[in-house]
């Protein structure tokens, strides 16, 4: 207190003090005297136990809490990878590694290779994208592409670059060098495919990316434009898209769609025109007319582009069978369904579909679960009325079947026995799958009193294992109209489960858990 | 007799013979002046609240504090490495200001509050030098204006880019909390006191 002033003048004003002014107050010798005895109150005890303050607890809190988020604040890292890429496009540290749509690492630095024929990106997966760290994974940093017919990576022009990837083939040996791709890899959407070479004598205004269609539908793309090894040809790499890929045969012809006709006669000028696509790009025809060899096109095989499409080729090839499998015959099974809601009982009509199989001679019906009802007086559920309607267009109305009558095959999928109508699908047509697999969903459509079958091809890579299941996710397909459809496998034309539809979403029940048998013990068992 | 002045008002008193449960307050304004043992409950309070805020600053400046993301640019920065990061793009004096009186300063501070109320055994003129220092980097460190330009931030720019604020927060709003009881709860008279 080296200040005199403040305490001097508090000296003065203070009732038990002496009549001693401050500047006198630093002059008297006994100056302790005239100071005042502080007052003695009682006091609250002082605590003991704990070091004299309670405030240690906060501080082990605050430790704790210290320790944590130094604890959280680790980042979980996956694998660590290095990319080298042909260029950086901007590429900075800091940014993602984007797989469908979601951050799956980041890029920790970019470097500019010792040759200075590239740069490598140093990348931290994070875990869930642990597995991308794999032989056969592609990776390609994103930048805007504008061309005429795509607009794409808008969102990599102001904003930050990223590095997209494609998977690897699931099993594949894990790595930590990668060559990135310079641009997006063309076949990037849709996986697999076969990949032929066609030959041309002349470009004709083909570019890499023109569509390659079938009767207009496009199937395929135009890959690559090169010369080829002797220059005297025009090689087009192209592929075919996997679920497109049974139409390619050896003798299947190709020609050159400039997607512009003009055709000027005396009657006037006729123009005919394919998509904007196509007018833009230009684009390769593909037919498979009758007549050629059969036989598997594998990847890398040679075709001839023709210079226009020969009118036999169109004609012929309407009468080629794509598709060699014997589809099941379906059956539409339609009836109604009654509902009550509050109180008031509605019927809605249900269309589902089922095949007929035969079981210990006679025919049963096998299709998804059927609505029930309890009749009056009874404790035993009973299926509602419906009716089957056959591929040839006939009838069969079926009232009062027990439950206890039906087996249950699959889950979901009811057998029930029918009368009235012979045939049906015998057990050899049926085969237990065991991954999922490429395989066709068949219906039958009635179009003028007349049934024919409709097929869906469901890709395996929607489908996704669940023991007595698989469910089908990431279609575009609406599947309510195949409802109790057979699904048959591509590869050898065995019915492998049924589709059910409903709200709860798709799934193809399969025949591979053990067989529920609720009243008939020897329910055929198709091996 | 002792003599102590009120802490409160100012006014000097002789400080009578206290026994346990008894209290000296000031005959003007009745703040507390001693009671058996107090120095030792406000030196162990302010020991506690230090090392609180001893371990609550590393994840503080360390952790990410803000996460910044702007037309697709993400970025993460700490407090340490948004000043490394200043002073590496040449803003020497912002940098090294920010540098002083956000990190080194307040860090200073606690750990002489630190010293002074745990090491009662230090040599009396040590004591004298480390409670100078003490007062002087105490009036600089500023840590608690940062948590301003925070605010600011989130009113000027919540429209512009879209940020959140990492865990640094939780530790920095609680580093900030208890060096500030610890200064508050230090009682300078007490580290003369003689046990």
């Amino acid at each position: 207190m080296t200040d005199d002033s403040p305490p001097a003048g508090d000296v003065s004003e203070s009732a038990s003090t002496t009549s001693q002014t401050s500047p006198t107050a630093a002059e008297q010798p006994h100056v302790p005297l005239a100071f005042p005895v502080a007052e003695i109150r009682e006091a609250a005890a002082v605590g003991g136990i704990l070091t004299h303050s309670r405030m240690w607890w906060v501080t082990v809190g605050c430790v704790i809490l210290a320790g944590w988020l130094a604890w959280r604040s680790q980042p979980e890292t996956g694998p660590v990878i290095s990319i080298r890429f042909p260029e950086g496009h901007g590429l900075k540290s800091g940014d993602a590694v984007r797989f469908r749509g979601i951050d799956v690492g980041s890029v920790t630095a970019v470097t500019l290779n010792e040759s200075l024929a590239g740069i490598t990106a140093e990348v931290t997966l994070t875990p869930g994208g642990g597995n991308l760290d794999r032989e056969g994974t592609r990776f390609w940093i994103v930048r805007p592409r504008f061309s005429l017919t795509e607009v794409s990576g808008l969102e990599t022009a102001v904003g930050a670059k990223y590095i997209a990837v494609s998977p690897p083939e699931p099993g594949a040996v894990r790595q930590r060098m990668f060559d990135g791709l310079s641009a997006a890899p063309p076949d990037e959407l849709s996986g697999g495919g076969l990949e032929v070479i066609l030959r041309s004598d002349d470009r004709r205004g083909i570019n890499a990316g023109a569509p390659i269609t079938w009767r207009g539908v496009t199937v395929g793309q135009v890959l690559t434009v090169n010369l080829s090894p002797d220059a005297r040809h025009v090689d087009f790499g192209a592929r075919i898209d996997r679920a497109y890929r049974r139409l390619l045969r050896p003798s299947s012809k190709f020609w050159i769609n400039s997607g512009f006709g003009m055709d000027v006669g005396l009657s006037g000028i006729k123009l005919t025109a394919q998509s904007v696509e196509t007018i833009l790009q230009g684009g390769i025809s593909l037919i498979t007319p009758a007549g050629g060899s059969d036989g598997n096109v594998t990847n890398g095989q040679v075709f001839r582009v023709a210079e226009t499409a020969e009118k036999e080729w169109l004609e012929s090839a309407s009468t080629v069978p794509l598709i060699e499998l014997n589809l099941p015959e379906t059956v539409t099974i339609t009836g109604q369904r009654s509902s009550s809601l509050l109180g008031l009982k509605r019927q809605r009509p249900f269309v589902q579909q089922g095949i007929l199989i035969t079981h210990r001679g006679g025919t049963a019906l096998l299709t998804a679960q059927l609505p029930t009802t309890f009749p009056e007086g009874s404790e035993e559920p009973v299926l509602n009325d419906f009716q089957v309607q056959s591929p040839d267009g006939s009838h069969t109305s079926s009232t009062g079947i027990s439950t206890a009558a039906c087996t249950d095959r699959m889950d979901g999928v009811v057998q029930i026995p029918i009368s009235g109508v012979s045939g049906g699908i015998g057990p050899e047509e049926f085969r237990i799958p065991k991954v999922p697999e490429e395989c066709l969903a068949v219906r039958s459509a009635v179009t003028e009193g007349k049934a024919t079958p409709v097929i869906q091809a469901i890709d395996p890579e929607f489908l996704e294992d669940r023991t007595t299941a698989w469910s089908i996710s990431g279609s575009d397909v609406d599947f309510s109209q195949w409802h109790g459809a057979p699904v048959v496998a591509v590869s050898d034309g065995k019915i492998i489960g049924m589709l059910l539809s409903d709200s709860g979403g798709n799934v193809i029940a399969l025949e591979r858990a053990p067989l529920k048998r609720t009243t008939d013990p020897d329910s055929p068992n198709h091996d | 007799m002792e003599h102590r002045a009120c802490h409160c008002c100012g006014l000097i008193h002789r400080l009578p013979e206290l026994v346990a449960g008894q209290q000296a307050v000031c005959t003007r304004c009745g703040a507390r002046i001693s009671k058996p043992g107090c120095r030792r409950t406000a030196s162990s309070r302010t020991a506690a609240c230090a090392l609180a805020a001893f371990a609550l600053f590393w994840p503080a400046v360390l952790c990410p504090i803000l996460q910044i993301e702007k037309l697709g640019h993400r970025q993460q920065s700490s407090i340490l490495g948004g000043t490394i990061d200043l002073l590496s793009h040449g803003n020497w004096l912002v940098g090294g200001v920010v540098l002083l009186f956000s990190i080194v300063f307040p860090l200073t501070k606690i750990v002489l509050l630190l010293e002074l109320s745990l090491l009662n055994f230090l040599h009396r003129r040590h004591k004298a030098t480390t409670l100078r220092i003490m007062e002087h980097v105490g009036k600089w460190s500023m840590m608690d204006v940062m948590l301003l330009a925070f605010l600011v931030m989130l009113v000027k720019l919540g429209n512009l880019v879209h940020f959140e604020f990492g865990p640094a927060v939780l530790a920095f709003v609680a580093c900030v909390t208890m060096s500030m009881i610890a200064s508050l709860s230090f009682d300078p008279h007490a580290i003369w006191e003689e046990t």
